[in-house]
């Protein structure tokens, strides 16, 4: 009885969801860019957005299995269901998606009677109701459907300005990125499906998951493969990554949000429903393929971070340098799986899940007080930022959380997950793993540390140069500050990131059904946290310990407020605290302008100039007006060459239409020839198909 | 009550040290320079004046320079903290382990960079910049260097790893040998001075942490300096506490005082190194940095091939 109205109160969640959805782009839709209209559509994604957080909530409590079956199509049902592990990302859709529609009501009052709001509020409802069909979905069939429908409604909410020339490339160029991996993982579902007995061929999660392990093995490396260059495309690692660092700073804030904080997300739990849960345990080299993406794309997109200037293109990149490290996780996972190190591969499992979660929220924090900066100020390059911190104080504070959580400060999200991935990492040493294994682990952490280094570094800049000190330009110098929505749905994720931060035991109970879910040797075993050795750190709230190490942050918070009581005890005893005064900055005794400050180019040129061989920086410098010694007028360009661009992909194209043209010549036109090749087909069947 | 008092004891002994260690660094310099130098308690003196003097803010400033002094030196003492000094365990080990300390020196170093670009200086700016690029290399070096010595134990708590080592009674092998080299170089870095940084000098060329501290003054400049030299002992006493774990007493008692004794001994005798290297050699260019601090990661390579091969 239980149990069954467990799986009634999930049921009726759900549809509430879809519903309000589905009436909020109605909505946004018919009721036109009117102010009211649109706040109310946008206010229908946040309810729909409240209410699939409490579905994934309540299915990762029950692991509830409600099998919906809607109709009968060519390739079996259209099933959706809600179990442990799509009950995680629903949460991190819902937490996101709320704070995202919240903000979007205050954020596109700038849209107001401009026509394409309409489309922007009604796809804003269909790309979260795509999402979360996508993350329900019980059989192949229904989640390519809401694979594509996804994959289109983000492509036209990205190209919502598309008057300019880069939104229209770069949304182009992600339309294109996005079908070649859904191609890739048709291919793959269709030879899974293919493999299957006659008698019983179905794409239902559950038949794919019965015939995963009896496939040959290459068959299963081969489907490996497939799986992880179509989602790696979505989720953003290195060497698919090239359309992220473009699409997602061009869209409206309050869906590069979404994008960066889910949808990168939506392509991992591809990854993980597929290549971990349903085709099984896989040989080692699986995982060494995933730490080897996971650390190219970890390292590469911090460097890259580290030198953009533009504040949504930095945030962009800084997405992919995280799902690189929540793939070194994965491949921790699946190395301890096959080496039958199950306590640390569901340890590895932990730490990338407490990752994703922690990254959704101070990315979207982040990305939302990119917008409101943009919206405030109107410019988006930190060169034409600073000073921001007067105007705009609560975006500022905002800001500068997410900053100390993405740069992995504890005692905020991204710490404890940094530590919980060096954690597992270090578990690798231990005896049982190869000795290539045991070497490379420390090398690994040693990466990470320089990944966090390179991420505080990014972060410093882009909160210093454009928040703090003085105003680059004219429009810094008097911004707006966000309205009450946008600020709410800020506060929302901030809260999530010092929750996530300061409650580690809490966060890691709270993963522990998705993750056991995920591993085989768990099923049907009742397991605690004691089976892993994440336990709870004695007399300390809070707190967890490993086999390894301890980290108890509610204690380190304690402490933090009695070492700054200290130094207030310090200045008592030891000096008189006289009040602070204030004078202008010392500048060498020149009068002090805003252009004397450090811009974010020059805060990034020591390691521009330690990483040259890496980032080959160009530089042109050109006079227009005057010369010799006293030029009147320069124009600089400097830029950066990234490794890995679309033209890198126009080498491969070249390569296709080549052969593709030759191939053409069996298509002369000559009678003779066609005549031939009957005569030779006819001749091989007859020879092999006795 | 027991780790309270504990606590309070080695927040005391660090604050109280700190400043001495610095006094002899710099007597050290000077007599091997051949010159008189400050006397030793001269940091006493610099301190006592600052929190006495007028504290000036910049105009463009915020909260953050307001609050930063107070926070570097809250988490250069919690770090502090998380080692063992006097006896063969930590006050507070269960704040957290070795990655939770580089963690609170990092959440010092990112409050201190940014309110360096909160006064709109460009010295600032300078310092901050530099200063984070040169983490970007340290901390691979920092991490790598001590978890060779921490992972053979199955442990990244440095209290944990001393008991471990102590148990293990291997003495200085190959391994740790490399090891110890290489956390020797990261030393050097790690409390900025020669051959990365000058730390005596505010002159552009060299100014990485010097250029941060640059705009704070009085009661600010006085946190902020006793901080540096608080973590500038907390590194010193990590290399004592992980290379040098000998002679330990495991609980209070009679032999604590010779543990005190031991530990200052340990302390200074780096920080001897310390004043030998700043003489014997010149300070690289920044570009060179990278490649000062490339050495120390592939030493502490070295040492993790050594510890497999020689293991067992």
């Amino acid at each position: 009885m239980q149990e069954a109205h467990g799986a009634l109160a999930t049921d009726g969640w759900f549809l509430f969801a879809f519903l309000v959805w589905g009436f909020g782009a109605l909505v946004g839709w018919v009721g036109g860019p009117r102010r009211l209209p649109l706040a109310f559509s946008h206010l229908l994604a946040a309810a729909g957005s409240v209410a699939i957080g409490v579905v994934g909530w309540l299915g990762m409590q029950h692991g509830v299995e409600s099998l919906i079956n809607l109709m009968s199509g060519p390739f079996g049902a259209y099933q959706v269901r809600v179990d442990r592990l799509s009950g995680l990302f629903l949460l991190i859709l819902g937490l996101v998606g709320t704070a995202a529609a919240i903000y979007g009501i205050g954020y596109t009052k700038a849209w107001v009677s401009r026509r394409r709001a309409r489309t922007l509020a009604a796809l804003f409802n269909v790309f979260l109701l795509a999402m979360a069909a996508v993350l329900t979905a019980a059989d192949a069939y229904t989640f390519l459907l809401a694979w594509e429908a996804m994959s289109v409604s983000s492509f036209f909410l990205v190209v919502t300005e598309y008057e300019q020339k880069p939104v229209r490339k770069a949304g182009l160029l992600y339309l294109v990125m996005t079908h070649l991996a859904t191609a890739f993982i048709v291919l793959a579902c269709l030879i899974w499906y293919v493999h299957q007995p006659e008698a019983s061929r179905s794409l239902s999660f559950d038949a794919l998951g019965a015939v995963g392990m009896q496939v040959a093995p290459w068959l299963r490396s081969t489907l490996f493969l497939l799986f992880l260059v179509g989602f790696g495309t979505k989720a953003g690692a290195v060497p698919l990554h090239i359309w992220l660092p473009k699409a997602h700073p061009v869209a409206p804030s309050h869906i590069s949000a979404l994008m960066s904080a889910v949808m990168v997300k939506v392509g991992l739990y591809g990854i993980l429903r597929f290549a971990v849960d349903l085709l099984g345990p896989g040989p080692v080299w699986w995982g060494g393929l995933l730490l080897a993406v996971g650390i190219l794309s970890a390292v590469g997109g911090a460097i890259y971070a580290n030198q953009e200037s533009d504040l949504k293109r930095l945030l962009a990149f800084s997405t992919v340098e995280n799902i690189g490290i929540m793939l070194v996780g994965l491949g921790v996972a699946e190395v301890a799986q096959s080496a039958g190190q199950w306590p640390v591969a569901a340890l590895a499992l932990l730490a990338m899940t407490y990752h994703m979660l922690g990254h959704s929220a101070y990315k979207g924090l982040l990305f939302l007080g990119a917008g409101s900066v943009l919206h405030g100020t109107g410019q988006r390059s930190l060169e034409r930022l600073g000073g921001l911190i007067r105007k705009m104080p609560t975006t500022a504070l905002f800001f500068f959380i997410g900053s100390m959580a993405i740069s992995g400060l504890p005692p905020l999200a991204g710490f404890a997950s940094e530590w919980l991935t060096m954690g597992s990492l270090a578990r690798l040493t231990g005896p049982g793993f190869a000795s290539w294994l045991q070497v490379l682990a420390p090398l690994l952490i040693a990466a990470i540390g320089m990944v966090a280094a390179l991420v505080a570094a990014t972060m410093v800049k882009a909160f210093g140069v454009g928040f703090l000190g003085m105003p680059r330009s004219e429009a810094a110098q008097h911004p707006h500050e966000a309205d009450s929505t946008m600020l709410g749905g800020m506060g929302l994720l901030t809260l999530a990131v010092v929750g996530l931060g300061i409650l580690p035991r809490h966060v890691l109970n709270l993963l522990w059904p998705a993750v056991s879910a995920l591993l085989p040797q768990a099923a049907g075993a009742t397991l605690s946290l004691k089976d892993v050795q994440v336990i709870p750190l004695d007399g300390s709230f809070f707190g967890v310990q490993t086999a390894m190490g301890n980290f108890a942050p509610g204690v380190l918070v304690v402490a933090l407020l009695g070492g700054l009581g200290i130094g207030y005890l310090l200045t008592r005893l030891m000096g008189r605290r006289t009040p602070v005064r204030r004078s202008p900055v010392w500048a060498s005794g020149i009068e002090f302008a805003p252009v004397n400050q450090y811009t974010a180019g020059s805060f990034a040129k020591p390691l521009r100039l330690m990483l040259r061989t890496v980032l080959r920086p160009q530089r042109e410098v050109k006079v227009l007006e005057g010369g010799g010694l006293f030029p009147r007028r320069l124009r600089y360009r400097g830029q950066i060459r990234l490794w890995l661009e679309p033209e890198t992909y126009r080498y491969a194209v070249r390569l296709i239409v080549r052969f593709s043209r030759w191939v053409r010549g069996v298509q002369m036109g000559s009678l003779h020839r066609y005549l031939a090749y009957m005569f030779v087909a006819l001749l091989l069947l007859l020879l092999f198909a006795r | 009550m027991d780790v309270l008092l504990f606590s309070v004891v080695q927040v005391i002994l660090l604050l109280v040290f700190a400043p001495f260690l610095q006094g002899v660094i710099k007597q050290a310099k000077a007599w091997l320079q051949g010159r008189q130098g400050p006397p030793i308690m001269q940091p006493y003196r610099d301190l006592r004046k600052w929190f006495w003097k007028e504290t000036v803010v910049s105009e463009q400033t915020s909260w953050l320079s307001r609050g930063t002094p107070y926070v570097y030196l809250a988490t250069a003492l919690l770090a502090g903290l998380l080692l063992p000094t006097v006896l063969v365990q930590a006050p507070l080990p269960r704040i957290g382990d070795y990655i939770v300390l580089l963690g609170l020196l990092a959440m010092g170093r990112f409050w201190l960079s940014a309110a360096a670009l909160d006064s709109a200086s460009h010295f600032g700016g300078m310092g901050a910049s530099r200063e984070l690029a040169l983490a970007v290399f340290v901390e691979p070096a920092l991490l790598l260097g001590v978890l060779v010595m921490l992972l053979p134990h199955a442990t990244t708590s440095v209290g944990s790893g001393a008991v471990g080592a102590l148990a293990a009674e291997g003495g200085l092998g190959p391994a740790q040998g490399l090891a110890l080299l290489s956390m020797l170089v990261v030393m050097s870095a790690e409390t900025g001075r020669i051959p990365i940084d000058n730390p005596d000098t505010h002159l552009e060329l060299t100014m990485f942490h010097e250029g941060m501290l640059l705009e704070f003054s009085g009661r600010h400049l006085a946190l902020l300096t006793w901080g540096t030299e608080i973590k500038q002992l907390v590194i010193l006493s990590l290399v004592a506490d992980v290379f040098l774990p000998w002679g330990v007493p495991a609980a209070w008692g009679a032999a604590a005082l010779l543990g005190l004794s031991l530990y200052i001994v340990k302390v200074l005798v780096l920080g001897l190194f310390l004043a030998l290297v700043e003489t014997a050699l010149a300070k690289v260019r920044i570009l060179k940095v990278p490649e000062v601090l490339g050495s120390a990661v592939v030493l502490s390579l070295l040492a993790l091939l050594a510890s497999y091969v020689f293991r067992g």
